[in-house]
């Protein structure tokens, strides 16, 4: 499989996910690639294995918005844990 | 193709003279005048180089291409950021290679070698990151410095619980390097106190990106470099100290080379140029400028221009590591802690070095050469191979025009990144057509290279068993 066909379909199974509402609640990641893990609201967990650094750098958009979400989401109501449940364990910086 | 390069002025790191040099299977045959017959012979191609420089291809120190982070990779890999490189007027860099805890460390250099064979336009080795020391860590070193060529290794004594390692590692690390005859890197913060700050200003409620400058104080990173340097002294070892940014850092080196030890300084043009208040510019742009180790306040900077210019410090590198500011240095708004950290530099070291150095009285030509290109190629194991213009050497070349003006632009860079922390910055100076091993890469200011024809080069350990040899010479 090249590459980019391995891109889109890493992307396909994200998009997937976000279609269905789930959250990324986990990120695990090592030099083959990031363990993503979700939930939907109802309950139900999936893990997607990445392996390409462009759906990695995909996910981090999918992150950020499901990040300002949550800050919306914290603005908007009086009760700051409802929109901490939905933010995944953060990525650390980088090193150097 | 063979080639001869006519007209131009030679700069090494020692030298500066007016010669024509001749090229032929990558390598520089002769120096000299009076080479159109010899070049003729060969079919060799002429260029003209009056009013031009020639330098040696600049040597890119620490680069971070292809880095996995945070749950994203940076934004340049092997293919851009060795373009851009080139375009700079660097023809080597030294990426870091990062490493698992508990995996082979053999497996992890098979993944850089996977993300850059066949993407990188211009020659490239790795450094290797250590994070731990145990058997099976010190029974792989020897295959990686003398097999790999992998001769320099990374200690990080920042990013705690992440790649922080402990004094111990540290220590042990630099008597196994120093057995082997390769140098310890290290980049020097105290991670532990820093660690307690960034927890502090948080739960106060600070989480501007100036917050990232004020959680890593300048005193810290001096007492981590004095500490690294002491170990160096007490073990033997050789150390570079990289991403060196401030007075306390630079003094802790001065203290440890009066004393004999084998420690050397590295600094970046970020450091140089650019200060604090960056991180202060409102709507989060001052995330573009979030470093480990930070920028520092302006007074810094008089510093390091001076130890560059006196020897305390000797080598600059660009510390790429390239994050977009939409979509990737976004994961940091409501947390300074989440920035990626990092910026894209390699294309632009090379020039804002010959502007602010040369051009502006700082630096003499030969101090430059040294500073971009041979000291690298001396510490890292590269010289004569690469470093310089001299018969036998690589023709790793920069026709470079010391009268040409241009201003630096997320517009017209080369990098794959949607930001330039130098934008608006004035260049004096510009490479024109860049040589790979006799080959243009760049041409009139035109990519004419081809990713995947650089080609991956094993390091010399920095001590040769040359007594050994002596002694069973006949």
């Amino acid at each position: 499989m090249s590459e980019y066909q391995q891109v889109l379909e890493e992307k396909a199974k994200l998009d997937g996910y976000m279609g269905r509402q789930f959250k990324f609640i986990h990120i695990e990641e090592n030099l083959s690639g990031a363990t993503v893990t979700l939930q939907h609201p109802g309950g139900e967990a999936a893990t997607v294995q990445l392996l390409t650094a462009e759906a990695r750098k995909y996910l981090t958009n999918l992150l950020i918005r499901q990040l300002a979400q949550a800050r919306t989401s914290a603005t908007a109501s009086s009760s700051s844990s409802s929109a901490a449940s939905s933010v995944p364990s953060s990525p650390s910086a980088a090193p150097h | 193709m063979a080639k001869l390069i006519k007209n131009g002025t030679i700069i090494t790191a020692a030298d500066t003279y007016q010669a024509d040099v001749l090229i032929e299977g990558g390598i520089i045959q002769a120096i000299g005048t009076g080479l159109e017959a010899a070049g003729a012979a060969i079919g060799a191609e002429i260029i003209d180089a009056a009013g031009k420089y020639l330098f040696p291809g600049g040597i890119d120190p620490h680069t971070h291409l292809d880095m996995p982070f945070g749950g994203t990779v940076t934004a340049d890999n092997f293919e851009t950021g060795t373009i851009a490189a080139a375009f700079g007027g660097t023809t080597t860099i030294i990426d870091f290679c990062l490493t698992d805890k508990g995996k082979p460390l053999a497996d992890s250099i098979q993944k850089w070698h996977a993300k850059s064979a066949g993407k990188s336009a211009i020659d490239y080795g790795f450094h290797l990151m250590i994070g731990e020391i145990n058997d099976e860590v010190l029974a792989e070193l020897p295959d990686i410095v003398h097999t790999e060529g992998i001769t320099s290794f990374k200690v990080f004594m920042a990013y705690k619980n992440v790649f922080q390692a402990d004094d111990g590692t540290l220590y042990r690390t630099m008597l196994t390097a120093s057995e082997l005859g390769a140098m310890v890197m290290v980049h020097a913060e105290n991670g532990d106190v820093i660690d307690y700050l960034i927890a502090k200003a948080l739960a106060e409620g600070h989480t501007e990106p100036i917050y990232h400058a004020l959680t890593r104080p300048s005193m810290l990173e001096g007492e981590a470099t004095g500490r690294a340097a002491k170990l160096a002294g007490l073990t033997g070892a050789r150390l570079y100290v990289v991403h060196v940014t401030c007075e306390e850092a630079v003094k802790a080196i001065a203290e440890a080379r009066e004393q004999g030890f084998d420690v050397w300084g590295e600094t970046c043009p970020q450091y140089l140029l650019l200060d604090q208040s960056y991180l202060e510019l409102p709507d989060f742009e001052g995330a573009k400028y979030v470093w480990s180790p930070p920028l520092r306040e302006a007074r810094h900077q008089d510093v390091l221009w001076n130890a560059l210019r006196t020897g305390g410090l000797q080598t600059i590198g660009s510390d790429q590591c390239s994050f977009n500011f939409n979509g990737q240095k976004e994961l940091g708004k409501g947390d300074f802690s989440k920035i990626p950290n990092g910026g894209p530099v390699i294309e632009d070291r090379f020039s804002l070095l010959y502007s602010e150095g040369v051009a502006k009285g700082r630096l003499t030509l030969n101090q430059f050469v040294d500073l971009v290109s041979t000291r690298s190629a001396k510490l890292f194991g590269l010289f004569p191979r690469k470093g310089t213009i001299a018969v036998g050497s690589d023709a790793d070349i920069v026709i470079f025009d010391p009268a040409a003006e241009r201003v630096i632009s997320e517009a017209t860079h080369h990098m794959n990144v949607d930001y330039n922390p130098f934008e608006g910055t004035a260049v004096t100076g510009a490479p024109i057509s860049v040589l790979s091993r006799g080959e243009f890469v760049i041409r009139d200011l035109n990519f004419v290279g081809r990713a995947g024809a650089g080609q991956y080069v094993k390091r010399a350990p920095y001590k040769q068993p040359v007594q050994a040899e002596l002694a069973t010479a006949p």
